[in-house]
């Protein structure tokens, strides 16, 4: 009997857990307002970085790398 | 960032795939972790500049790493400069690199002041290394000036 309770419930987190999981990762890759929109690297426009970089070469500039997740 | 509000300070936030996790571009919730306005964000789905930086296995990945590069320095090959500062995991190091910002902004207000030593100094190396002169006038005038002035 108890398990048969349980089992909506256990569902329901699952469907939840999924609903979230999709959200997370295909909700879009919007940047916060006043940055430029994300620049998506390729071989063919790996310069797009370099080139922002020494746009502002009279600033002083951090490079950071992260992972997503 | 927040720290050095109104600075000439640039961020450069490269998002790369690296954990089993990492399934997709970071996504809005993940950017809006830097919410600087300063900051443009770039999602590197191929490591191409870990790749650049010397990553030839799981071991050698580039990330959770932080760089910081003093104003002027200029990035020529494919790989990014020598920075002044480079450390990591990032959340271990931000002490660090807010010391070596700090610096690199000292130094950079430092050179912007036309009558500092350190300009005239910066600009006669510039000029020996160029093979102009060893001493420029201005920076004799300055150190006679500085020497008299003592």
């Amino acid at each position: 009997m108890n398990l048969m309770r349980r089992k909506p419930i256990l569902a329901g987190i699952v469907v939840l857990a999924l609903a979230g999981a999709l959200v997370y990762y295909y909700g879009g890759s919007s940047v916060p307002s006043g940055q430029a929109p994300l620049d998506r690297l390729t071989a063919q426009n790996q310069s797009d970085i370099r080139n922002a970089f020494n746009a502002a070469r009279d600033d002083v500039r951090l490079l950071v790398f992260l992972s997503p997740t | 960032m927040g720290e050095f509000a109104g600075k000439p300070v640039r961020a450069f936030i490269v998002w790369e795939p690296v954990l089993p996790t990492d399934w997709a571009a970071p996504s809005t919730s993940a950017l809006k972790r830097v919410s600087d306005s300063r900051a443009t964000q770039f999602w590197d789905h191929g490591r191409l500049l870990s790749h650049a930086m010397g990553e030839h296995d799981r071991g050698s990945v580039v990330w959770d790493y932080v760089a910081v590069y003093a104003a002027g320095t200029i990035w020529k090959e494919e790989r990014p400069p020598q920075a002044s500062y480079s450390g990591g995991p990032v959340v271990h190091v931000t002490e660090q690199v807010c010391a070596a910002v700090a610096q690199a902004l000292q130094r950079a207000q430092h050179l912007s002041q036309p009558n500092s030593l350190g300009a005239f100094a910066d600009r006669s190396i510039s000029l020996t290394r160029r093979g102009v002169s060893r001493k420029t006038p201005d920076l004799e005038r300055y150190l006679l000036r500085s020497h008299s002035e003592c």
